[in-house]
């Protein structure tokens, strides 16, 4: 006895009640899960899926005691209705069928008072699942401000569920909606909606189902997912049923021939019947006032939309966006970088004593630590606009006028906020393609942000174009080719889209259709908890990852590190010296020792040494036939191999190949000095201005950005990111190939 | 412009600004058609093009209480009957 009483506390323990929000987009229902959970939260993916999955914690208080609810804000649909997996999410995990997510114990239905009708199509929808459920009436202040009033006790009654009113933004009514869930979860209630009642032919239809599908499919299938087999055109469940379509084709034709022998159209049966059922729930329960009054919110919209005004205004708020990310930020991150360069040579300074650890501890630890904080001005003030101009209701206008430019090719209107952000910044870009809901478009989108030229690839172009096009060709051609090279991300991403869109991304595509919801003030409560959010999870979740890049990178360029290389280069060195100036090596040994400028830049040519026989100097001889038809020398080779946790990070990693030290710039003279004296075995010059274009186009089409690679992991799965990584580098490749045989056919090789 | 029995409808895609009317579905009906629908676009629900996006589409229906951004050619099969 006492031993069974244990077990079930254990096992009560091990499985917290879980309760998942659903309603329609544009209902408040994150706004409700924020108040619900308050900081704990966690977000995610569901497997395999370009699909948000947002986690948190609801504290009840119970008898004096507190239990802890796990809550789940599921994607926000309009009907379980799924043309594809991403759609299905909700129903799936409703019916207890997504991997990694128990079946909630309760559902908790949330719709916007000023849409009733409407949203409670999904409510009835939801409630064949055959959960508990509580219905939310939120945006309560928005029905009062527009004096339409609902009986909410006789709604209630007539669902057979409790019915809270709330306004999830100002948190009223969310300690009535915790304590209608305790009274459920509790077993003190068991608030089961009242369900339609289906027309016969509709049920002897789902019956005859019965039969086949216990033979097609390979799980046993509920009610509410036999009747979307039935209803539904189009149906991604036959796909996870495993459903042959050859089979199944035969008996879904005879189970919807039976409904049409009843006089329904099978493909309309479902929206009628629910919205007649709706209807007579609803039955003098509303008031609506007449207002002949046109709403404030109408006149904002003939601006918004209008065909002139409204894409002016489009391009001014973009515009306005743009330049915060590109120069606000810019201040953070310069004080970032100087932060991060402080620590570095303080910490330095201390661990002067053991070279490997002082190493690791600045060029690989913390130079790693300052790599992942330095996006995060750009990160908090893009989300800062997207979060004000969502919630504002603002991004579905914007999606209206730009849909057509961009829909063409496989991507949204909603696309171009992440893509024009991506010219500062691929992660933040990246990030923001949450806002496109329509699955495919955002992976579309993710897959293209990062060929937008970001401020990273800036010093890449200053150096060579500084050192090999402004000197030979002037100021106007250096600006040209500055253009050209933020334009040519530009020109590939909408063709690279269009090929993913058709050949790519399988699966039908999502129809766009947006609701324009009323303007609203955004609440900077939600606001400022969404950037705040956002920023964390990326410097917890990408971070991680991008700080061990850069580590396994350092590593790479510092192993192996025999003494005898340091030795090699010093004694080379000394008799060198010792021969010029008929010196004896003692000597000129003892002379370098006396001079620290020599000794600098002896130092800078064993930091060479060292890193041309580290693992990746040897990594880039191996390679360096498979860019020798792009013009690259092996050093060239080594600083694109090196650079890969950040593109800047070949200007540093030539520097040491060309001995100069690390803390060279792209405005240093003697990198670009070196490299124009920089020779191929048999004489001729490395770098000419073909070379260098063909470098700055690898440049701007290839991923050698860590922080991004792990940013499109997070936001789809790895799979994508190595997609990324090979379709870029294969592309940056013969960009730059291209760009050195025509060049050099039709130039020679200057 | 095409003319069943005996009414003039309009296909949605080949409406203007200002077009009003009541929801006609006619025809092989598709999945995005189908969410019309249920996002309240139901047979007879009188509705208004308020807006065509600068390139021609998408547009903006007006519908009693809710507003909606639709490609064109994603509502085929619905039409425009004329209110009388």
């Amino acid at each position: 006895m006492t031993q069974l009483a244990a077990q079930s506390v254990d096992s009560a323990a091990q499985r917290r009640p879980q309760v998942a929000l659903v309603g329609n987009p544009n209902t408040g229902k994150s706004a409700l899960f924020n108040r619900l959970t308050g900081a704990r939260q966690r977000v995610g993916n569901f497997p395999g899926l370009t699909i948000e999955k947002r986690l948190g914690t609801m504290r009840l208080e119970r008898e004096g005691e507190r239990v802890d609810v796990d809550v789940i804000d599921l994607p926000g649909l309009y009907s379980l209705a799924a043309v594809s997996p991403d759609e299905r999410v909700v129903l799936d995990a409703l019916t207890g069928h997504v991997e990694g997510t128990a079946r909630p114990d309760l559902i908790v239905c949330v719709v916007d008072v000023c849409n009733l009708r409407r949203n409670l199509f999904l409510a009835t929808q939801i409630a064949e699942v055959g959960l508990p459920m509580v219905l939310v009436l939120n945006m309560w202040d928005a029905a009062e401000a527009a004096h339409l009033t609902v009986d909410v006790e006789a709604l209630s009654a007539r669902l057979g569920i409790p019915v809270i009113r709330t306004v999830a933004s100002k948190g009223r009514g969310v300690d009535e909606l915790k304590a209608a869930i305790d009274a459920a979860l509790s077993g003190a209630t068991d608030p089961r909606m009242r369900q339609i009642d289906w027309p016969i032919p509709v049920r002897d239809a789902s019956a005859a189902l019965g039969e086949p599908l216990k033979q097609l499919a390979n799980r046993s299938v509920m009610d509410v997912e036999r009747r979307r087999l039935l209803f539904d055109v189009e149906s991604s469940l036959a796909d996870e049923l495993a459903i042959d379509t050859d089979q199944w084709t035969e008996p879904i034709e005879a189970a919807r021939q039976i409904i049409r022998h009843g006089g329904y159209d099978p493909a309309h049966v479902e929206t009628t019947v629910r919205y007649q059922w709706i209807d007579g729930v609803l039955a003098n329960l509303i008031e609506t006032p007449e207002t002949s009054q046109r709403p404030f919110s109408e006149s904002i919209d003939d601006l918004l939309t209008h065909r002139v005004f409204g894409v002016l205004i489009f391009g001014a708020i973009m515009y306005v966006v743009f330049q915060s990310i590109y120069t606000l930020a810019g201040p953070f991150m310069d004080a970032i970088d100087a932060g991060f360069g402080w620590l570095g040579d303080t910490v330095g300074a201390w661990l002067a004593g053991t070279p490997m650890l002082q190493s690791m501890v600045v060029d690989g630890m913390i130079a790693g630590v300052g790599g992942v904080l330095v996006f995060l001005p750009q990160i908090i003030i893009l989300f800062l606009f997207i979060s004000l101009l969502e919630d504002a209701g603002y991004m579905p206008r914007a999606a209206f006028l730009m849909d057509r430019l961009f829909g063409w090719c496989g991507l949204s209107g909603k696309s171009f906020v992440p893509m024009l952000s991506s010219f500062a910044c691929a992660v933040p870009g990246i990030m923001a393609a949450r806002t496109v809901q329509e699955p495919k478009a955002r992976l579309t989108t993710i897959l293209v942000c990062p060929l937008m030229s970001c401020s990273a690839r800036l010093p890449v172009y200053v150096l060579l174009i500084g050192a090999f096009i402004e000197p030979l060709y002037g100021k106007a051609w250096a600006g040209f080719a500055l253009f050209a090279m933020h334009f040519v991300g530009l020109a590939i991403a909408i063709p690279v889209a269009f090929v993913f869109n058709r050949l790519v991304l399988k699966g039908r595509r999502t129809p766009f259709v947006l609701e324009m919801p009323p303007y609203r003030v955004p609440q900077w409560r939600d606001v400022v908890w969404r950037v705040y959010t956002r920023a964390r999870e990326f410097v917890v979740r990408a971070g991680t990852v991008i700080f061990a890049m850069s580590i396994v990178i350092w590593a790479m360029c510092y192993f192996p590190r025999p003494d005898a290389v340091r030795e090699q280069v010093i004694t080379q060195h000394v008799e060198q010296v010792a021969a010029a100036q008929s010196i004896s090596v003692d000597e000129a040994r003892a002379a370098l020792e006396a001079d620290d400028d020599a000794m600098a830049s002896v130092n800078a040519d064993i930091e060479g040494a060292y890193l041309e026989q580290s693992v990746m100097g040897r990594l880039g001889r191996t390679v360096q036939p498979v860019f020798a038809p792009a013009g690259y020398d092996w050093k060239i080779t080594v600083g694109v191999l090196a650079s890969f946790p950040a593109r800047e990070v070949i200007i540093s990693t030539l520097g040491i190949l060309y001995h100069l030290g690390e803390d060279t710039n792209e405005e240093s003279t003697s990198l670009v000095s070196a490299m124009r004296s920089a020779k191929h075995d048999d004489g001729r010059a490395v770098f000419n201005p073909i070379v260098a274009v063909g470098i700055m186009v690898f440049f701007a089409l290839c991923s050698q950005c860590a922080a991004t690679l792990v940013t499109i992991a997070k936001e789809s799965n790895w799979r994508w990111a190595v997609f990324s990584f090979v379709y870029m580098t294969a592309l940056a490749w013969v960009g730059a190939v291209f760009v050195y045989q025509v060049g050099t056919a039709i130039f020679g090789s200057a | 412009m095409i003319a069943t029995a005996e009414k003039q409808y309009t296909p949605l895609r080949c409406v203007r600004v200002g077009d009003e009317g009541r929801l006609v579905v006619d025809g092989k009906c598709t999945a995005c058609v189908q969410r019309l629908m249920a996002m309240g676009l139901t047979p007879g629900t009188p509705v208004k093009v308020v807006r065509v996006a600068p390139l021609g589409d998408p547009i903006i229906l007006e519908a009693p209480g809710f507003k909606l951004s639709l490609r064109k050619h994603e509502a085929d099969g619905m039409f425009l009957e004329p209110l009388v």
